[in-house]
This record gives structure tokens, sequence and C-alpha cells, in this order.
């Protein structure tokens, strides 16, 4: 066993000496630390921000490079409205000239037009309307599978056909052969005398009609006898839009004619202008 | 009264902390966030600088699309507006409005001559022909109603002419309908085409705008009209010497 025989203050006062440095320590290595922390931050954020601010002249000249080009697009406004209007306006006049020719290749001939026409349908496509007269129902049929050819057509659609063709009856006491009838038609009598009255009855002039407009003066000419007027509608891509002259001036853009047709007025001397599509 | 040991310790240590809390929170946190908005930005700004060669292509790319639309134009105005005088088939607005209903109505009868020139080529016939409008005698109201100034920038003509029906077999009519892309001193456009008939006695149908640009650089002032209301003297109505008005744009 051992004996402590020094007074208790001794240790006490090696404890505090101990105590003092270590706390004196702390505070000198907290103080420090802290000093260098903002010398430190401080350095980092000056040479951040001189950095940026030598960038800033280049970039100015650059941000002036691209509002000098809005700048000449700006002013230059009313004279582009002005010429992409004329332009349009040109350009529009044989749109539906060039439409129908590019279709009539592709019309068969039996399918005879009297009527062709063409609307927008959007900015991109077209409905093309065709009227005609055509036989049979084979040929309307075929006239569909004709149609599609038509590069781009979207959509064909068709209706007016009236059938004319004989069909097989269903057969009843008078006729038990089912002899095939065109639309209107009674039914055949099987008896010889029945049959004979019946095609008596059935007699009719077959000589010119004068119908439909053959005949007489030179005009449209209807469907002939049998035929049927048939309607067709394509829907294809054209751009038939029609250029607004009024709309697209008074949209603000709009250059005015110069003088002597020579130079055009100094860019931006018109009143200001935003294009309206012009077409 | 002795401090222990211990007490040193956590005042120092507490000094150490609070000078250690000071400097990261009030010093280094803020400049680090600045320093790193400084970066940023300046990756921002590199980002745009290395634009320039795209900036600079942009703005030839702009002057020359300007020049070319402008040559275009200049070329335009050349042979699709109007004469800048009355006797050459076109019209000057530098004269004073009571004059202008007379040439007025001499510049209509021009352009309907020049319509009617325009609408048989092609070599149809004509079934409906376009009408153009013609002015009425009010003379402060010919530049609003008939040249539409200054409802637009600049004083325009522009005839909505309706229907116009021709009649001749599809080559004519395809040829009548094109030709309008060539009309002489004015812009034309033709719409809605359709073709009616049997072949070769077809009849087509369309519609038709014109727009003529008008040539000048000055407008007479407006003048009076009409009697009642009086003007007092000195009012703001005599017509004065021709004078440029406020229009811009160099007409």
């Amino acid at each position: 066993m051992k004996l402590n025989l020094l007074p208790t203050y001794v240790s006490k006062e090696k404890q505090a000496k101990t105590g003092v440095v270590l706390g004196v320590l702390f505070a000198v290595v907290g103080i420090a630390a802290a000093v260098g922390m903002i010398v430190v931050s401080k350095g980092d954020r000056d040479r951040a921000f001189a950095e940026m601010e030598s960038k800033k002249p280049d970039h100015l000249r650059v941000v002036a490079i691209s509002k000098a080009a809005d700048t000449v697009i700006t002013q230059a406004k009313p004279i582009i409205t002005n010429i992409n209007l004329a332009e349009a306006m040109t350009a529009h006049n044989t749109v539906y000239a060039d439409l129908f020719d590019q279709i009539r290749q592709y019309i068969p001939s039996f399918y005879r037009l009297t009527s062709i026409s063409a609307t927008p349908a959007s900015a991109e496509g077209a409905s093309v309307n065709l009227t005609g007269v055509i036989q049979t129902q084979q040929q309307y049929a075929d006239l569909m599978l004709a149609l599609l050819r038509i590069p781009g057509a979207v959509n064909v659609s068709r209706d007016g056909y009236q059938i004319v063709s004989a069909q097989v009856p269903a057969l009843t006491a008078d006729d038990q052969s089912g002899r095939p009838l065109k639309p209107g038609e009674g039914q055949i009598p099987d008896d010889p005398e029945q049959r004979l009255n019946y095609y008596i009855s059935q007699g009719q002039l077959t000589g010119f009609l004068d119908v439909s407009g053959f005949g007489g003066e030179p005009g449209q000419r209807g469907p002939m006898p049998d035929w049927s007027v048939v309607n067709i509608t394509v829907i294809l891509p054209a751009k038939l839009m029609t250029p607004n002259p009024r709309a697209t001036l008074a949209s603000g853009g709009g250059a005015p004619a110069p003088a002597t047709g020579g130079a055009p007025p100094a860019p931006g001397t018109g009143r200001g202008g935003r294009e309206d599509g012009g077409g | 009264m002795k401090l222990s040991g211990l007490t040193w310790l956590i005042v120092g240590l507490s000094v150490g902390l609070v000078a250690f809390g000071f400097a990261f929170f009030q010093h280094k946190q803020p400049n680090d966030t600045l320093a790193g908005f400084y970066k940023s930005t300046a990756e921002k700004l590199d980002t745009e600088i290395a634009k320039k060669k795209q900036a600079e292509n942009r703005l030839k790319l702009s002057k020359e699309m300007v020049a070319e639309r402008a040559q275009k134009w200049r070329e335009t105005v050349a042979w699709r507006t109007p004469p800048m005088n009355v006797n050459d088939g076109g019209i000057d607005l530098d004269v004073n409005s009571w004059q202008l209903t007379v040439d007025t109505q001499r510049f209509r009868n021009n352009i309907q001559r020049a319509v009617n020139r325009q609408v048989r080529k092609g070599g149809v016939m004509v079934e409906q022909g376009p009408d153009v409008p013609s002015a009425d005698l009010n003379a402060p109201g010919i530049l609003a109603n008939y040249y539409n100034y200054p409802a637009l920038p600049y004083p325009i003509v522009i005839f909505d002419l309706g229907q116009i029906v021709v009649r001749g077999n599809y080559a004519q009519i395809t040829e009548n309908i094109r030709a309008w892309s060539s009309m002489p001193n004015y812009l034309a456009v033709a719409d809605g085409l359709v073709i009616n008939g049997t072949s070769p006695n077809l009849v087509g149908t369309y519609n038709l705008s014109i727009v003529g640009y008008i040539r000048g650089t000055k407008i007479y002032p407006a003048v009076p009209e009409g009697a009642g209301g009086g003007q007092a003297p000195g009012a703001a109505a005599a017509p004065a010497a021709p004078v440029s008005t406020g229009r811009r744009g160099g007409l």
C-alpha cells in the first residue's frame, strides 16, 4: 500500500496550471483558426470577384454584338414585312393552278370532272373537292385507288354513286327464275305471255334523250343516263392560306415605298412593325 | 478566489469556439457564398463570351439578310408600285385634298384600266370583272378612306375586289390566275380558284385583292370641307403651303 504524504493543495495547483495552459492553448488555437478563416475566405472572395469583373468587358462586347444583330433585324422589320408580303402575294397566285396541275395527273380518264376546287384545311393542309361523273360501280372503287396515288394524300372520301346495275331478286310466285333486275324494275314473270306483256310495258323511246346538257349550246355536261355524279374529297398537304395584306400591314409592319424606287429608307424610320405572317 | 484547472480549460475552450464560430458564421460562410456566386457568374460570363463568334456570325448574317431583303424590296418597288404622278397613271399625294379628290378619280380609272388589262391575260373571256371602288368627294377624309392613312403607317390602297369569273379552257384559266403574279405597278393576290364545266368550256372563279404602295415624300396637310361648323379665325384649318407631315419613313 502506497501512502500520499503530500498536502492536497500540491496536486490541485498542478491541475490548475495544466488547466490554464490547456485553456489558453484552446483559446489561441480557436482565435488563430478564426483569423485564418477570415483571411483565407476574404482572399478567395476577392479573387473570385476580381475574376468575374475581369470577364465583364468581354461579355459586354458580346452582348453589344448580339444587340447590334437584333437592332439590324428590328430596324429592317418594316422592309422585311413588306417584301415578305409581296413575295407571299406573288407566290400565292400560282398555288391553286399548281395544285390542280398536280392532281390532274392522277385523275383517271373514266372520271369526267365537272368541277374542281380547293380550300385550306390548315396552314399545311388542304381539302380538294372534285365533282365528276362515272359509269360503273367498279369505276367508283377504282377511282379511290387512283386518287390515293396522289403524293401525300392523307384521306380520300367519296359519295354520290347511284347503283344502277341489275340485282338478282328473291323468288316470287310469278317469278321462279330470279332474273336480275335494275333498280325500279318490276319482277319478270315466268309465264311467257305475261313476260311478253311485261316487256311491252317496259318499251320506251330509245332515241336522243337531251338530258344533262348534251346537245345544244356548249356548256357543262352532266351525267349520261345510268351515270352518276360523284363527289370526291382529297385531304393532302398544300399551303393554301392566303396572305392578308390589310392585316399584315395593320399589324404595324411595313416600310414605305421609297420615292425613287432606289435606296430604301433608312432602317428604323418606319413605324415599328411586326410581321403578321404575311402569308 | 482561485479557479480550478477545469474551469480554465472550459473558459479557454469556450473562447476558442466563440472566435471560431464568429469567424465561420460571420465571415467564412458569407464569403464562401459570395465567392461561389462570383465563380458561377464568371462561368456564365465565360459561356456567353464563348458565343462571341456565334454573335459575330449572327450579326453578319443579319446584315446580309437585311441587305438581300432590301435589295428585293427595291426591285419590287421599281415595278410593283404605281407611278408617282397622275399623268403617268399613278398618284401624287403632295397636292391639296380638293385636288386630290380629282386626281384620285383619275388614279382610280388608271387602276381600273390596269386591272382590266390584267384580267384578260391568258386569253380568257371575262364574264365578271373586278370593279375598282371610287373615292368620294370628301376631301378631308380622302387620305383616311381611300389611302388608309394614317390607319396604316403610310398611304396604301388596298382593294378587295371580290369574285372574278372568267371563261376559257383549263390552260387559259390557269394562265390567267398565274398572270396576277406579274401585274405591273401593283401587287395582286388571287385566291380560291374554282373551275367548273366540261372541258374545253370551263368557267373559272376566284377572288382578287389589289395592293398599291404609294410612293412619295410628302403629304399635303388636311383641308376643311363642309358648311355649318365654321372655323374660328386663326383655327388650323386653312391650307398651308405643302409641308412634310409627321410621317416617318421617308415617303
